[in-house]
């Protein structure tokens, strides 16, 4: 029998992770699963659904704060029409369902881990930042080396993560999920392609994908085969653009066949998915 | 009419949506006991040795040799209600536990020794057939049961064909996925009667097997049915109920049992597996000349209700046409899966879905109109159906046809300018009733205390709706006014047999029924001598039965509905992916007695069968159900159903309670198809198999 603290500020919340055997809890909605499971049964719960500065979400000059305990439709609905941010809300719109979106925190997301999880792909592709507190102090870490493995991160025994840092970009962001059906569906493949163009031509690029390896990985051989692609002026120079991406994307992504896809289809629908939103993306 | 025709909410929706109805799962009592079942980890086995010694003495274990009677009631009596020498499929109950708390239950699992050796496990319908493979049931091969029957000669037919189409098509495991799974609770009343509470579709099938079990006599067994959360025929037969009847008839103790979404999954019934062949010949003006088709069902470890699918397969398959030579030949084969019983559809939706499909391709072979050609060999009255058999009633699938057609959803394609949308449509029919030479009677009482009556009717209202469709019955026959009408459901102790809620019969059935006793009612009244402030009469029908007979029991039928169903949808060229965007329905069901439950029945068939099209299949690796829960075993949500227009042609059934006939099954049956013959519009690919592959269809595309 697991016991429940409740904290009501985040020095509150880290002096109680301090002790062992405890985790945070933010809006459950993995942690009833797990259990069900006959997972996490043992930890106590330090629950962090009193604590107000975590539910914020701040626009800076040149970043967002968003709170760990922001919900998905806190998300959906305050980064609508917020430039390259507008693929996070859109993002945080398909996770789930209402019930979930209500009780799920964008926190809770990058926690748990998964290789599908819905914000992670925006977060990557838009260079967030995460701050990790603990009662011996804090820390920053680029979302990009968190993620470790499956359902593994890089936080340590202890720390809490408080807030994640957006930086303001001038280009923008697209973001599109692929589930076998239109909600409640775990993602076969997500994923958010932020571009800037100057003078014609990919000045920025930034492609993560979900759901295609252990973790959510950004594209790196295909960022890097199209930076400084000039903008496709006929037909033909798209499909050379087309190419270029099925021909990268091997390297970057290793899906598996599970009850959802194959592997080869994931493939496919991700190669087809970046050319698409890069296509929109040079033709704003 | 003041009742027939209107639309009317659900009598008992307000007690639903207040929380106040009262589930199986919702029954318990002090001193209760909390069931669960020792099922077996493989899928095929021999027990050599079941070993009880390390239970608690505290926890009640029940095994074979605790029951008079080892038999679950079905068409084959193939099936023991726990295993005893043999296991054939994954799940299958071996031992009943029975504890005073769900966790001791639980525990005291592990503490049953089960010694098996292992079989080979048959997977499927073609494994099955195969020569020397090993037998599921020793006393007989796996091909179970089998039908053929040819009208004309199709020699001759495919002969005169100008256009010859063939395909084959395999369709998916379904289950029925009601939102409540099995349960029941049982207790002993103050008479020392066994009293069950149990999710079900016939409480008086339940009392028979009952008995059978325990040895009780039928005046000790009352069962009643709970409020249901869903049936659709997965509850039509041994699900929760016999267990914990067992548990409390040698106990005296109070006891329940509710099936876990995984087990419910794993282990209940499923809808029959399918794998089609089929060919049509056609003249170039679109005459259907010769069709067959031949088919293998999937009924997993035990026949349940096999037979009885095989034969609406074989009576459904030709489709509501008229065609000179047919052939039809099918295959009922045993496997180590769960058992497939009755569901929604019963063998008609898979008849369907291949004859649709070629009937669509060779529409646009033939340059065609996909209307056009349907109603070019339409049933109507008086001409033979598939199997020889006469339609003997007044149908109107022309007429549902001419609804699409004249519908403003129909006519709008020929605006449409996006490539990666497509219209589709498909007709289809579905009997009602329970088929020739089986037992088809309802009895109704009826009890007049001065202005008010009771009406006392032995069938389960399942969530369908069919207790307000009689009681509109009941109101307009009588005369009276709706508040003075009282209806009384599915209770052995009150209410007379009335058979199962299947087969779309219970408004129909018991429709007449009621309509019978009000006749004898009204006799009553007329006559002065006798005291007209309380009367009690009784009211019985039969099932129209059709004049054919054949090899098997249960058809051909009397009667049929009719349906034609249209879609459009886009498909994602960059996923494969099928978007439905609009769903229009037409359905000629005889008198239509409440619109809005009739709707219900419509949106609810469609949806269904939106799931059987785009995701729902129950994927068994060797016998194991690997999408056992609801995160991978995916039904559609809100988000995935489009708006669906549903439409009725005005007919009227004779023989019918106000004109009625059946309507709960024949919206599922066309959807897969029409949803089919869309996506070979967008594609140009041929489809073979259920649910509909995004992967396949982008490869297609891709290719293009």
């Amino acid at each position: 029998m697991s016991n429940v603290f409740i904290a009501q500020t985040v020095k509150e919340a880290c002096e109680l992770l301090a002790s062992p055997n405890r985790i945070a809890c933010a809006g459950a909605t993995n942690l009833y699963v797990d259990r069900y499971f006959g997972k996490m049964l043992e930890p106590d719960l330090v629950s962090l659904h009193a604590i107000d500065e975590l539910k914020r979400i701040e626009e800076y000059e040149d970043y967002w704060l968003i709170g760990s305990m922001v919900t998905f439709d806190q998300l959906e609905n305050t980064l609508k029409g917020s430039g390259a941010l507008e693929a996070l809300s859109k993002a945080a719109s398909l996770v789930g369902g209402p019930q979930i979106r209500n009780r799920g925190t964008i926190g809770g997301n990058i926690i748990s881990a998964s290789p599908s999880a819905d914000s992670l792909p925006v977060l990557m592709a838009l260079d967030a930042q995460l701050l990790l507190q603990s009662s011996e102090g804090s820390r920053q870490v680029a979302i990009q080396d968190f993620m470790t493995g499956v359902k593994r991160t890089d936080l340590k025994e202890g720390e809490l993560l408080t807030q994640i840092q957006i930086p303001k970009k001038t280009g923008h962001a697209l973001f599109q999920k692929v589930g076998k059906r239109n909600a409640l569906a775990i993602a076969v493949c997500n994923l958010c392609t932020y571009i800037n163009i100057e003078e014609n031509q990919i000045k920025d690029i930034a492609i993560a994908i979900g759901s295609c390896a252990p973790t959510c990985v950004r594209a790196k051989e295909v960022e890097k085969s199209l930076l400084a692609w000039k903008k496709p002026a006929d037909d033909n120079e798209w499909k050379l653009l087309k190419e270029k991406i099925s021909e990268k994307l091997p390297l970057d992504i290793c899906p598996i066949d599970d009850v959802r896809a194959t592997a080869s289809y994931r493939k496919k629908v991700a190669a087809n998915i970046i050319f698409q939103q890069i296509k929109e993306l040079m033709e704003v | 009419m003041t009742y027939i025709g209107k639309s009317k909410g659900r009598l008992e929706g307000l007690e639903k949506a207040r929380g106040r109805a009262r589930y199986a799962a919702d029954y318990s009592a002090k001193n209760m006991l909390y069931v669960k079942l020792l099922r077996s980890p493989h899928a095929h086995a021999k027990i050599l040795n079941i070993d009880l010694s390390m239970v608690p003495d505290d926890v009640h274990v029940f095994t074979a040799k605790d029951l008079v009677i080892n038999n679950v009631q079905d068409i084959l009596e193939d099936q023991p209600l726990l295993a005893e020498e043999k296991v054939r499929f994954l799940g299958e109950p071996i031992a009943i536990l029975a504890a005073d708390s769900l966790k001791k239950a639980e525990e005291s699992l592990q503490k049953i020794q089960v010694t098996y050796e292992l079989l080979p496990v048959v997977t499927d319908c073609a494994m099955a057939m195969k020569e020397g493979c090993v037998r599921v049931h020793d006393h007989t091969i796996n091909d179970v049961m089998n039908f053929t029957h040819e009208k004309g000669s199709i020699s001759k037919g495919f002969a005169e064909a100008d256009l010859i189409l063939s395909d084959s098509f395999h369709m998916p495991i379904q289950d029925h996925g009601y939102m409540e799974p099995e349960a029941c609770f049982a207790t002993m009343d103050e008479n020392n009667h066994l009293l069950l509470y149990v999710s079900t579709q016939n409480v008086f099938h339940d009392q028979r097997m009952v008995c059978d079990i325990t040895g009780r006599d039928p005046s000790t067994v009352h069962v009643m049915a709970a409020t249901i959360g869903g049936g659709f025929g997965g509850k039509d037969g041994n699900t929760a109920q016999l267990y914990p009847a067992l548990v409390t008839h040698k106990t005296g103790l109070p006891s329940k049992l509710v099936f876990t979404r995984e087990e419910s999954l794993q282990c209940s019934y499923k809808r029959h597996s399918a794998d089609l062949t089929v060919r049509m010949g056609l003249k170039n003006d679109g005459t259907i000349v010769a069709f067959e088709g031949i088919g293998f069902l999937d009924t997993g470890a035990y026949g349940g209700l096999g037979p009885a699918v095989l034969s609406a397969l074989m009576e459904h398959f030709a489709g509501p046409y008229s065609i000179e030579h047919v052939r039809v030949e099918g295959h009922l084969c045993y496997t180590n899966k769960p058992v497939a019983h009755a569901m929604r559809g019963f063998g008609a939706p898979q008849a369907c879905f291949g004859t649709e499909i070629l009937l669509s391709r060779a529409a646009r072979k033939l340059g065609m109109d996909q209307i056009a050609i349907r109603k070019k060999n339409a049933l109507i009255k008086g001409l033979t159906a598939g199997l020889g058999n006469e339609m003997l009633h007044d149908i109107d699938y022309i007429g549902a046809l001419e609804l699409i057609e004249e519908s403003d959803f129909w006519k709008n394609q020929k605006d449409n300018t996006d490539p990666y949308i497509a219209y589709g449509i498909a007709g289809g029919h579905q009997s009602s009733g329970m088929g020739k030479n089986i037992p088809d009677d309802a009895a109704v009482r009826i009890e007049k205390r001065g202005d008010h009556y009771k009406v006392y009717c032995g069938l389960v209202d399942l969530g369908q709706g069919n207790t307000t469709s009689l009681h509109a019955v009941a109101a307009e026959a009588l005369h009276a006014s709706e508040e003075d009408v009282e209806l009384i459901m599915a209770d052995t102790a009150l209410t007379l047999d009335c058979g199962s809620v299947a087969g779309s019969r219970s408004t129909f059935i018991a429709g007449n029924a009621i309509l019978d006793a009000v006749s004898a009612l009204k006799k009553e009244l007329a006559d002065p001598t006798k005291d007209h402030d309380s009367i009690t009469v009784t009211g019985h029908a039969s099932f129209p039965q059709g004049r054919e007979t054949f090899s098997i029991a249960g058809f051909p039928h009397a009667l049929f509905s009719f349906v034609v169903q249209a879609v459009k949808l886009r498909i994602d060229p960059l996923t494969g992916q099928i978007r439905l965007l609009d769903i229009i329905a037409s359905t000629e069901t005889g008198k239509v007695i409440n619109p809005l439950g009739m709707e219900g029945q419509v949106q609810g068939g469609i949806g269904m069968s939106v799931g059987y099209s785009l995701s729902e299949t129950c994927e068994f690796d060797q016998g194991r159900l690997k999408n056992d829960s609801f995160s991978t075993y995916l039904m559609p949500t809100a988000m995935d159903v489009p708006p669906i227009k549903s439409l009725y042609v005005d007919a009227f059934e004779e023989v019918g309670p106000m004109g009625a006939k059946g309507c709960a099954e024949v919206s599922t049956v066309p959807m897969p198809a029409a949803i089919a013959s869309a996506i070979e519009g967008v594609t140009g690919c041929q489809i073979h198999s259920m649910p509909f592959d995004p992967e396949t269809i982008l490869d297609q595309l891709m290719s293009q």
